[in-house]
């Protein structure tokens, strides 16, 4: 185009990189501190707490990579978790349990695959990155046809995926020993390994966000029409957003199902699914560090509720045994977040930003506009009436 | 350049666009105008592949637009400035208008671009890192034509420029758009104020519940007296 006059190039912020920079590192040092002290201090039930507060904000993370950028809520997500878990399962059990007998839909191959003369960990990050793998090219071809749709539709069409996936789980009892579940899987997980992938997911969260991908998948979460009227590949940029989160699901699934060293279908349903939804929606749809925060706090709030639940005294008011009061202490929370914050705790911030009380264009206009289903524009081939058309 | 030929658009069981046929010629500036209803923004989304037609053909330079996804209308040099200006208002000004070029190959001559916008509409470049969301309406669709430049359109499709600003800001728009029109952009407005669409355009259309009622060159549309009575009040 012509030539234009000389204009101010507006000024990069140096000073603000830097200062970012700084706090991801203390960040990630805190985190490291953190999961030392759980690796060498903790006893079993607390390093346990830590290492499912990393898998878990792997989940969470994830979950907002598809529902808080691109806007597509998915309610499908812990099927890819399923995945993950079962794939990995199977392949680093030892023959002995994936006999015939056991298990006789396996292929010799997959029965006889041995991984248990390999070091633990290389065991547990091939199981990681098959798991993931195979996630991600099931998230393909399921997300192929339903990244199509959007608000409602989507949601409830990837819950449909979820059924379909617990269903084959409970039902393939040649390969999933059904709602038995799968047992003697090593437990290898350990505090570093899930801080290391918990670290690995936000940054390529955060690195997609600030890619033009991020970009565009912001853009088709806010105005559809726009978006394609200037030529946004919709249907490509959601179908990203959603491969990259079924991949890390799907190592958060080998995590979890190497933690605990038994799975069962029933931990990946309807339970799982809206605790993690709940998560990124407390956290902050749209804000990575929300996600990882609202993980914390959904994993480790019940449990520092447990205790009332056994009987004690508030001030002069005693009482006794009442099971369930931690469950609705936590949903009285959640009712009043929604009421007072119904963006979230970070809305769509980031944490470096928010503590150092500085705004990016981005965050101006954080919170209120992202609902649970935000998109309220027309469905690709099928326009609603405009009256203003 | 583009050419439509008898094209109907459905909204479900509502036709909209009742078989629609005109054309744009390089380097022109072609006007739609009409009342609210008419059939006007359908008929730009349609072109961009936002909406498909039930029948007829769309072609830009030849080539049938029915069939292509529309980040490939896009890349074929067709963008559009939406009704209502539908910037991302949770983005920056810069990531708006990186936006607008998407589609882009020639990736090395953005930050060139950039600089002509900022020319055209230098408050959007004092706001730069400001969101999108915060700007004031016409600075909002300065910001959506700007978008829409940013794929280097030969064609530039312009929904209602002028909805919602102060006259002053509508006369500071068109100035614009015909700036754009003598750097050689063919231009397809639509629009509700007639009488400035006609004073900036080549040849107008006139449309009316989805049918196109007249067609002619501009300067006689806006002498003819039943567009003076019916469009221009008097």
């Amino acid at each position: 185009m012509a030539a234009a006059a000389p204009v101010q190039r507006p000024v990069r912020r140096q000073p603000f990189a830097r200062q970012q920079a700084m706090l991801a590192l203390a960040v990630l040092l805190i985190g490291a501190l953190l999961t030392w002290f759980a690796h060498a201090n903790l006893n079993g039930y607390r390093q346990q707490l830590f290492i499912l507060c990393a898998i878990y904000a792997i989940v969470a993370v994830s979950l907002a990579l598809t529902s808080g950028f691109t806007g597509v809520f998915s309610l499908g997500q812990i099927g890819f978790l399923a995945i993950g878990a079962y794939v990995s399962a199977l392949l680093t059990m030892p023959p002995l349990v994936k006999q015939p007998i056991m298990l006789p839909g396996l292929p010799e191959w997959l029965a006889t695959f041995d991984t248990t003369g390999w070091p633990p960990q290389a065991a547990l990050l091939f199981a990681c990155l098959v798991g993931g793998a195979v996630a991600a090219i099931i998230g393909l071809l399921v997300g192929a046809p339903l990244m199509r749709l959007s608000g409602n539709y989507v949601a409830v069409a990837t819950m449909g995926f979820l059924i379909i996936v617990h269903s084959v789980l409970n039902n393939w009892g040649a390969v999933t020993r059904g709602a038995r579940g799968l047992s003697q899987i090593p437990t290898s997980t350990n505090p570093w390994v899930a801080y290391i992938w918990l670290v690995i997911a936000v940054y390529v969260a955060l690195r997609l966000r600030n890619s033009p991908y991020g970009r565009s998948m912001i853009a088709s979460r806010e105005n559809l029409i726009a978006s394609r009227g200037i030529g946004v590949n919709v249907l490509r940029t959601r179908l990203l957003a959603f491969v990259v989160s079924a991949f890390l699901t799907g190592v958060a699934g080998a995590l979890l199902a190497h933690q605990i060293g038994a799975i069962a279908p029933t931990t990946f349903y309807f339970g799982t699914t809206f605790t993690v939804v709940i998560m990124v929606v407390l956290g902050g749809m749209g804000s990575i560090s929300g996600a990882v925060v609202g993980a914390v706090i959904m994993t480790l709030t019940p449990e520092l509720l447990r205790p009332i639940e056994a009987g004690g005294a508030i001030g002069p008011i005693q009482y006794s045994g009442l099971y369930g009061l931690s469950n609705i202490i936590l949903a009285v929370g959640f009712i009043l977040i929604m009421i007072f914050r119904p963006q979230g705790l970070f809305g769509e911030r980031e944490l470096g930003l928010a503590l150092f009380g500085r705004r990016t264009p981005q965050q101006e206009w954080a919170g209120e506009s992202i609902a649970i289903t935000p998109e309220l524009a027309p469905e690709i081939d099928e326009p609603i009436p405009d009256p203003r058309a | 350049m583009l050419a439509l030929h008898d094209v109907r658009v459905f909204y479900g069981a509502i036709e909209a666009v009742k078989g629609i046929s005109f054309e744009v010629r390089q380097g022109e500036l072609v006007t739609i105008v009409g009342a609210n209803g008419a059939g006007k923004t359908t008929t730009l989304r349609t072109i961009s592949g936002i909406y498909r037609p039930a029948t007829g053909s769309i072609t830009f330079e030849g080539q049938d637009l029915t069939a292509l996804p529309s980040h490939e209308i896009v890349a074929l040099g067709i963008s559009q400035s939406p009704e209502g200006r539908l910037i991302f208002g949770s983005l920056s000004v810069r990531d708006n208008l990186m936006l607008g070029a998407t589609r882009r190959a020639d990736r090395a001559t953005i930050p060139e671009d950039l600089d002509y916008i900022f020319s055209l509409f230098p408050v959007l470049g004092e706001r730069i890192n400001q969101s999108g969301g915060t700007l004031s309406g016409g600075e909002q669709q300065m910001l959506a034509i700007g978008r829409a430049l940013m794929a280097r359109p030969r064609l530039l499709l312009l929904d209602e420029p002028s909805l919602g600003l102060a006259p002053m800001l509508v006369n500071r728009i068109f100035a614009v758009i015909s700036r754009l029109k003598e750097t050689g952009v063919t231009i397809l407005l639509v629009e509700q104020n007639a009488r400035k669409a006609l004073e900036v355009a080549d040849r107008a259309y006139v449309m009316e519940t989805g049918h196109i009622i007249l067609e002619g060159d501009a300067r006689s549309l806006a002498t003819n007296p039943e567009i003076k009575k019916a469009y221009l009040g008097g």
